[in-house]
Formats: structure tokens, C-alpha cells, sequence
């Protein structure tokens, strides 16, 4: 048992590149002896109650002892075994799925980044950055939208009949007052855009938290406590609290980093009635940053637009300066209501609803770890922060 | 020993039986079929695995390894058999629901799929929805402008404002309800069909390979078991579900045909300087009459209401229900009420 942990140690210590967040060598050290140190002190524990029980020959110590360091021995491997398929994790780089799945299928944001070079915690970050970020520029497309509609409903414009210079009589029109429902319905789906990002966020900073080493704090932790009678099972659920988000959260946002793109496959497929890839319009100058999330080798799934077809119009902070006529104020052009829905129930699946199917099987998991090594966790409320 | 063997050679026949199945199935799945070469690699890994570890336990001297990994590469033969059963069962639907569109005259050539059938239909409610929004759309312009039309006179410091055609603006909020309602409609059929892709993209490739692999570990299973649910629930049982809704919604065609929408009238011009105040309320509620038309309102509320909210909210109730049942029945455990909140 020695052998094989000192061996995966070795091996999980050839594979470290001085990376941030989980990879970082000297991050793993300290967590690897923080372990060391918890063993140690449980063998030698288990050690002094040995000879205790030898010397006072009680056959309850001695039995004690020896059911400890089978146990202390159990979780040395445990965590040997993490420690070598976090190794293996931070090794692995994402761009090695194109030899299963293809370059075609291989996520754009991937292909940028070094040709796939990111290990699975980098690409995870990677991926939710994007979709924080095109959850962001879809606020800043909705945020143009509504002051828009703003100004084109406020916009009144006398027209001057033939009398007017003699009695100061005018008819006063509000051209684009019939906006009001598009304004209504624009706020209403910037409520959506918000959730998205908000969701895309939580899940940016929770990954955060995650990378940046209290959980490695959580395995010496669960290492003491699992070796400690009656705390056992509690050891365990804290293992598996671990394992499941440390080690399967990130391998589930690259996972969604390749599927996302499928969302918009079919609209991309030659066919009657497949609607094209989805337009957004650079309304901030950010050049629609985050949308090759839902691209491939092969497939551009958000294309990104501003002043031409479809998306006429201007920059948010050009509406300063835009002249108070009524061609001024027709000029702003809202995005397309239905084209604004398409995007927003895209960025809403990507940001919220994919999250939502993580936690699914990321619980299914850790119950199902925890329950094997001790107690039953019950994680369930991880998933209601989507 | 010869128990052993015969044990042994029992577990072997039973795994060329596997492949041999699951070779003949992948035979008769259509060319629009998913693609099964991502299921071998599944099966494969943890079979490769068990056995290296089959050979570490004699290495090691440590029989009761040996035990528990018989029984892990019993799990990968229900796993595998599991992996048939999803593979045969979406030939079946899918020659079933082919032959059934194809016998009842209501399909073209290009398909060849439930899930071909499912996308038609969703495009279709897709470009009723986004017509009537952007139907609604061209009304509420033309009627905002037309309500805000007033006349404001200035004689000898006297000042008169006229607002003959203000009324009109009693039916904005109305429309705006309806707009409303229809976006949620238009959002509903742009998630359906988004999912639709996802499932056809990656479900078969991605999603339930990675749940056979994770399901033929221990630690894994029921997460495994989660993702295979979740595929197979999303490729082969949402579409079959959006296609029988819809045609058990309005059964016979032929004999009942479904209400159809028809055009929102748009309002005419209105004249702000009309001295009788009797004809701009004849105007109004003549424009009213139309707007409040039973057959309007029946059409529109039957497309949006029924067809498309009512339907997206029940096919995805009947797909997670689905996807929560097979995942007890392979050996999960899984909440899936967070997947419904799209709806």
C-alpha cells in the first residue's frame, strides 16, 4: 500500500507545470505534506496505542489499534488515488478530446487557446469566463435595446399645419410611441439576460473557490477526521464533497464546453426552416466577446454584427450624441424582438440550464461517493444556486 | 476449478453476445441515426481497466480484489446491456414514427427521424409565434402613433389641446399583455429547439457515452446513470412526445381542422382635429370590435396558449418524469426538477 501511494505520488508530482490555480506545483506540495503530516500523526497515535494496549494488555486497544491503521491505510490510498487523478487532470489537456470527437467538433475557444493546450481546470475556467462574458455583452445588446426604445418613445414632434405661423395650432405625433410594447417586452427579457449572467458568475467565482485551494485545506482536514472513530463517516462525506467538486465540476464545464456549440447545430444544418446562426449585436465594442463559445472548427454559431444587416444602429455610448430628429431618432434601431429572444433563451440554456443538468449528475455523484465511503451527503442544495 | 472456468467462460460468451448485438443493432439504425462508435469506446475503457486490475490482484496476491472486479464487469454487461436496450429502442421509434409520418401523408422526404419530425415542428410553431410577434408589433406601432396624434391651438393666450384620438390608447395595454404572452411562446419554441439540437448533436456522442463510462464504476454509477437518463430522455423520448401531443391536441385534420391564427387588423388614421366627437368613438369602437373578434382571439390564443405554451410545458413535464423513472430503473437516483424550470 506504501509502495503504491509513494508511486502515485511521484508520478502525480512529474506532471505539475507551473500553472495557476490547481496545477500550481508548490500548492500541491503543501497539501501533500499537510496529508503526510495527518498520517503520521494517526500511525503514530495508532502507534502509542499499540504499545499501550501491548503494555497494559488490553486486548480492546490492540484491537482498536490495529482496526485504525487499516483504516488510516484506506484513506492514504484515498487520497493518493485523488491526489493521481487530479495529476492526471492537470496533465490532460482539453484538446486531446479532437482525437475521439474530431477537429470539427473541437470549441473554438479551445483552438484559440494554443490549440487546446489548457489542461481540464484551465479549460473549465476558460469556458465559464466565456460565458460570463457573452452573458455580459448580451446585457450590454438588451441595455442598448431599452435606451433605444427609451428614446424612441419619448420622442414627440409638432407638425405645423397650414394656420400655425397665424394661430400657433400644431398636431403633435408621437411616431415611435407604439414602442412601448417592445421596451416592455425588451425589459423583460433583460431580467432574463441578468439571471444568465448572474448564473454564469456565480458559477465563475464558485470555480474560484473551488481552484483556489480550501478544498486542498479539505483533504488533510478529511484525511484526520475520517481516521478518527465515530467521525468516520463524516470523513467520507467530506472526501466525496471534495472529489465531486474539485475533480468532476471542471470535467463537467469542459464537457459543456463541447456540447454548447450543439445547441445551434440544427439552425446551422442546410435545410427549409433552419433559421441560421444566431445574431448579436456588438452593442458595447467588445466585439461580442464570449460568443465562440457556440462555435466549432467547423460552425459559427453567434455571429456578431453592429451597423449593417441585422444590426443597424449604434454603439451604447454613441446614443449621447445621436441628434434629437426624428431620423436621429429612427437611426438607433433596436435589435429584431425575435432575434433579441433567440439569443437570450440561448444564453439562458448555456448559462443556466446546462449548469442545472451538472449538478444533477455532480450530486448523483457525490451521493453515491459518499455513501461508499462512509455517509450519505446530501448536496442537493448545491444545485439550487443555479 | 472447473466451476471457475465455466464461470469464466460463461462471462466472455456473454460479452461477444453483447458485441455481436450491439453490432446487428447499429446495422439497423437509419444513416440519420446516432453515431454508436463512441459506445464501443465506452464499454471498452472499463473493460480494459478491469482487466489490468484483474492481473494487478494476482500480481498483488489479493482474491478479494478479484471478487469485487467480477462483480464491476457484471455491472459493465448490464452497462452494456443497458447501451443495447437505448440503441435498439431508438431504431424502433425511429421506423415507427418514419413509417407512421410517412403513411399518414404528412412528411417530406428529407425525414427520416422522429427527432427530423420534431425540428419540422418546432420550426413550424417557430415562424407562427415569431409572425404573430412581429404582427403584434406592426399593430401597437401603428396604434401608438396613431393614439398619440393631438391637436394643441394657441389664440390670444388661450390655449386648446384636442385629444380625439388619445382613447385608442385603452387597447395598448391589452396588446402588450398579449405580447407578452407570445414572447413567452417564442422563447419556449427557441429552447425546444435548441434542445432538440443539443440532444441530436451530442447526446448519442457525448452525453450518454460519458454516462456509460461513468456508470460502469462504483463511485460513478449513479451519476453515470444520471447522464444516461438525461440523453436518452432528451434524443428519443422529446421528440416522440412533441409529435404525439401535438397530433393528439387536434386529432383528425380532416375532419376538424385546428383554429389558425389570423391577421391583427391594424388601426387606421386617426384625424386629431375631427370635430364630432361621436365619430372618433365610432372609430374607436369599431376598431375594438375587431381587435376583440372571437376568431381572432380563438386562433391566437389557440396557437399561443394551447399549442405551444400548454404543449412545451407538458413535453417537458412527460420528459423529465421519463428521464427520473429510467434513471431509478438503472440504478440512480436524481432530482431533475431544476431541468424543468425552462419551461
Amino acid at each position: 500500500m506504501l509502495f503504491l501511494f509513494i508511486s502515485l505520488l511521484a508520478i502525480s508530482q512529474l506532471s505539475f507545470a507551473d500553472s495557476p490555480f490547481t496545477c500550481n506545483s508548490a500548492q500541491f506540495n503543501d497539501t501533500i505534506m499537510l496529508c503526510g503530516i495527518a498520517a503520521l500523526s494517526m500511525f503514530g497515535l495508532i502507534a502509542l496505542t499499540y504499545i499501550g494496549g501491548e503494555a497494559m494488555q488490553s486486548a480492546r486497544m490492540i484491537t482498536w489499534a490495529k482496526t485504525e491503521a487499516v483504516q488510516a491505510s484506506a484513506s492514504l490510498a484515498i487520497v493518493g488515488i485523488i491526489i493521481f487523478v487530479l495529476s492526471t487532470m492537470c496533465v490532460f489537456q482539453v484538446g486531446e478530446f479532437k482525437e475521439v470527437f474530431g477537429t470539427t467538433s473541437m470549441p473554438k475557444i479551445y483552438q484559440d487557446a494554443g490549440a487546446g493546450a489548457d489542461n481540464l481546470y484551465t479549460g473549465a475556467m476558460r469556458y465559464i469566463e466565456n460565458v460570463a462574458a457573452v452573458a455580459l455583452s448580451n446585457v450590454a445588446s438588451m441595455r442598448y435595446d431599452l435606451a433605444s426604445y427609451e428614446l424612441r418613445t419619448s420622442y414627440t414632434t409638432f407638425e405645423c399645419s397650414g394656420d400655425c405661423l397665424l394661430s400657433l395650432s400644431s398636431v403633435s405625433v408621437s411616431p415611435f410611441s407604439g414602442n412601448s410594447m417592445s421596451l416592455a417586452i425588451s425589459n423583460n427579457m433583460m431580467g432574463i439576460a441578468t439571471v444568465s449572467y448572474l448564473s454564469a458568475i456565480f458559477q465563475y467565482f464558485t470555480l474560484v473557490y473551488i481552484y483556489g485551494g480550501l478544498f486542498m485545506a479539505f483533504l488533510p482536514l478529511a484525511l484526520i477526521v475520517r481516521s478518527i472513530p465515530f467521525m468516520r463517516h463524516f470523513g467520507g462525506a467530506l472526501i466525496a464533497i471534495f472529489v465531486s467538486l474539485y475533480i468532476l465540476y471542471p470535467m463537467m464545464l469542459v464537457a459543456d464546453a463541447y456540447i454548447a456549440p450543439g445547441f445551434v447545430a440544427n439552425s446551422l444544418a442546410a435545410g427549409a426552416g433552419n433559421t441560421g446562426p444566431v445574431v448579436m449585436c456588438d452593442r458595447d465594442g467588445r466585439q461580442c466577446a464570449g460568443s465562440e463559445v457556440f462555435s466549432t472548427g467547423a460552425q459559427t454559431g453567434v455571429v456578431c454584427s453592429i451597423g449593417d444587416e441585422p444590426c443597424w444602429g449604434h454603439y451604447e455610448w454613441e446614443l449621447e450624441g445621436i441628434p434629437r430628429s426624428q431620423s436621429g431618432v429612427e437611426g438607433t434601431f433596436p435589435n429584431d424582438l425575435s432575434r433579441g429572444i433567440r439569443l437570450n433563451v440561448l444564453i439562458f440554456l448555456t448559462a443556466v440550464f446546462l449548469p442545472a443538468m451538472n449538478f444533477i449528475v455532480i450530486v448523483a455523484f457525490g451521493r453515491e461517493l459518499s455513501r461508499f465511503l462512509g455517509e450519505e451527503a446530501d448536496m442537493s442544495r448545491l444545485g439550487q444556486m443555479i | 476449478m472447473k466451476g471457475k472456468k465455466g464461470k469464466q467462460g460463461a462471462s466472455v460468451r456473454r460479452f461477444v453476445f453483447l458485441a455481436l448485438a450491439l453490432f446487428s443493432l447499429s446495422g439497423l439504425l437509419h444513416a440519420a441515426g446516432p453515431n454508436l462508435e463512441y459506445f464501443w469506446l465506452a464499454l471498452l475503457i472499463p473493460i480494459a481497466i478491469i482487466a489490468i486490475s484483474y492481473m494487478a490482484s494476482y500480481a498483488f496476491n489479493t482474491p478479494s480484489l478479484r471478487a469485487i472486479l467480477q462483480d464491476e464487469m457484471l455491472q459493465i454487461f448490464a452497462t452494456g446491456a443497458i447501451a443495447l436496450t437505448l440503441v435498439g429502442t431508438q431504431a424502433v421509434v425511429d421506423e415507427y414514427v418514419t413509417a407512421t409520418l410517412q403513411a399518414s401523408g404528412a412528411t417530406g422526404t428529407t425525414i427520416t427521424s422522429s427527432m427530423d419530425a420534431a425540428a419540422a415542428k418546432i420550426a413550424e410553431l417557430e415562424g407562427k409565434a415569431s409572425g404573430i410577434l412581429l404582427n403584434m408589433q406592426e399593430a401597437t406601432d401603428m396604434l401608438g402613433t396613431e393614439a398619440s396624434r393631438g391637436v394643441y391651438c394657441n389664440f390670444m393666450g388661450t390655449g386648446f389641446s384636442l385629444t380625439n384620438c388619445g382613447p385608442l390608447n385603452a387597447y395598448r395595454g391589452s396588446m402588450t399583455a398579449a405580447a407578452f404572452t407570445t414572447t413567452v411562446a417564442l422563447s419556449d419554441t427557441y429552447a425546444q429547439d435548441f434542445l432538440l439540437s443539443l440532444a441530436r448533436t451530442y447526446a448519442f456522442s457525448i452525453i450518454i457515452p460519458l454516462g456509460l463510462i461513468l456508470r460502469c464504476f462504483k463511485a460513478s454509477r449513479m451519476a453515470g446513470g444520471a447522464l444516461i437518463a438525461i440523453g436518452f430522455g432528451f434524443y428519443t423520448v422529446y421528440p416522440v412526445v412533441i409529435l404525439a401531443t401535438d397530433n393528439l391536441l387536434h386529432g383528425n385534420q380532416a375532419t376538424a381542422p385546428m383554429p389558425q391564427n389570423s391577421a391583427i387588423p391594424l388601426v387606421g388614421t386617426c384625424d386629431p382635429k375631427e370635430p364630432k366627437v361621436e365619430n372618433a368613438r365610432a372609430d374607436f369602437v369599431s376598431y375594438g370590435e375587431q381587435l376583440t373578434s372571437y376568431s381572432l382571439i380563438y386562433g391566437i390564443s389557440y396557437q399561443m396558449l394551447v399549442r405551444i405554451l400548454f404543449l412545451s410545458i407538458l413535453n417537458l413535464i412527460i420528459t423529465l418524469g421519463f428521464i427520473r423513472a429510467f434513471a431509478r430503473m438503472i440504478g440512480s437516483e436524481i432530482d431533475v426538477s431544476s431541468l424543468a424550470r425552462i419551461s
